[in-house]
């Protein structure tokens, strides 16, 4: 439990940190460490329930587009405003380099291994952004149709 | 390309000239409505702009606006879907007809024309750098609104753009301070304790310094990536082989995690499923690409000053 609160502390300074790498504006950065903080939430919850990867994945990145979404459309800004600092904490870049990692040092287990776990990882994330955001250029594009008469 | 070269110029100046050059543009713009005035005068044997040429004047602004705003929008982070859908607004809100948008993160290109228009007019241009400025990015964003509800005159859309890219920028030392605070996390989040993550800061700082000279080079990022993982990484195994941090891995994991071009990488990955094909597949290509030579760069550091030392 006291793993877990550490983990959701540290994911919402980094996703913090990176916001003011991204050129955040001020006023948002603290909404940009909640986003971090309800992925990696999400994440340790579903990881708990589902032992596939991908279907983890998937619902944790739902998880960040869907508040990503929430804020764009309460502040008027795209949501990859709010998103980008959202996903820090699901980025596979360990997995990605441990994978080039066997490449380079020719371990084909190290790099089959980690290599399925990162695919499936990056195919988890995306169909969870795609599924989230789809329904949402959906309501947007309905919107602005509806707004232009046509 | 009625303000190209002055868009490309504009982060690089003041306000103050920056008024000046709105000055200046006008000028131009009144010099090149008088010329283009003359060359159908001498071409058709009158006097005044016909109705033709005012159009493709209108198309000219409108089309070099949808394409400035694009490639600014792609050059702060945008995804080629918000891109796509952004040119579409602008040019449905000034009655463009078969309108066409090629995205890539490298390249983008519009043609459209008016109603009842002669032809169809095409631009295009590269996009030299793929960053990530989230508040230019969404000052971009409430522009193309605004355009679209509002509809200006064709000739102040570029007044509009200029003030969009006004968007403020931290100085370099709180983004310093991000880079640190963000590297410190994730190197606890990999499992480092006190003595890892003070190496952790140092090595951000850095990477800081030297990506942001050789950014200044220009150099390829493949060769960026490759001396910056290098040095890295021999600071790591220095402070490895003294005794002073024990965790390895998580140093070079971490340090790699300020190289990885981690939201391209989702980004890529997510054009391929949204049926941008060739988008994704270029985007993975070099993700891969560069994680491949920072892993070289480290790996050359190893075998120049770990070998033998630490077993990797």
């Amino acid at each position: 439990m006291a793993l877990n609160i550490e983990l959701v502390v540290l994911s919402f300074l980094a996703s913090l940190g990176f916001a003011i790498v991204f050129q955040m504006r001020k006023e948002d950065l603290v909404w940009a460490g909640i986003g971090g903080l309800v992925t990696r939430i999400a994440y340790i919850i579903l990881m708990a329930f589902i032992p596939y990867r991908i279907v983890y994945a998937a619902l944790a990145a739902g998880a960040a587009d869907i508040f990503a979404e929430i804020m764009a459309h309460k502040k008027h800004t795209p949501a990859t405003y709010y998103l980008y600092p959202a996903i820090i904490p699901l980025i596979p870049g360990d997995l990605l380099y441990y994978t080039m990692g066997g490449i380079i040092l020719n371990d084909r287990e190290m790099a089959m291994n980690y290599g399925q776990d990162c695919l499936l990882a990056l195919v988890g994330i995306c169909v969870g952004f795609v599924c989230c955001s789809t329904v949402f250029i959906l309501l947007r594009r309905f919107r602005f149709f509806a707004a232009s008469g046509n | 390309m009625a303000f190209e070269a002055e868009v490309k110029d504009s982060r690089a100046l003041g306000k103050e000239e920056q008024t000046m050059k709105r000055e200046n543009r006008a000028a131009i713009e009144t010099g090149s409505a008088v010329e283009k005035s003359e060359i159908h005068g001498a071409d058709g044997g009158a006097a005044e702009i016909s109705g033709a040429a005012q159009a493709m004047r209108k198309i000219d602004y409108i089309l070099d606006f949808a394409l400035h705003v694009g490639r600014e929008l792609l050059e702060c982070g945008a995804n080629t879907e918000r891109v796509r859908m952004s040119i579409h607004m602008i040019c449905k809100a000034y009655d463009l007809r078969e309108v066409c948008v090629f995205v890539l993160n490298s390249h983008l290109a519009i043609s459209g024309r008016f109603m009842g228009g002669a032809g169809i007019q095409t631009v295009q241009t590269e996009i030299p750098n793929n960053g990530i400025h989230l508040a230019k990015l969404r000052r971009l964003n409430n522009m193309v609104h605004d355009v679209c509800r509002d509809k200006p005159e064709p000739e102040q859309l570029g007044d509009l753009l200029f003030e969009a890219l006004m968007a403020p920028s931290y100085p370099e030392y709180v983004q310093l301070l991000g880079y640190i605070l963000a590297m410190v996390c994730l190197g606890r989040i990999f499992g480092g304790g006190l003595s890892e993550l003070i190496v952790v800061a140092l090595d951000t700082v850095i990477l800081f310094y030297i990506t942001m000279r050789l950014a200044r080079l220009k150099l390829n990022r493949i060769i960026t990536n490759v001396v910056c993982m290098f040095i890295v990484g021999s600071v790591d195994l220095l402070f490895t082989w003294s005794g002073f941090a024990k965790d390895l891995y998580c140093l070079i994991i971490t340090n790699a995690f300020y190289l990885i071009p981690g939201i391209p990488m989702v980004n890529g990955f997510r054009s391929l499923l949204c049926g941008f094909e060739m988008n994704g597949i270029m985007e993975l290509v070099k993700v891969v690409l560069e994680v491949l030579t920072i892993v070289a760069g480290l790996f050359l550091a190893y075998v120049c000053f770990g070998q033998g030392v630490i077993q990797l």
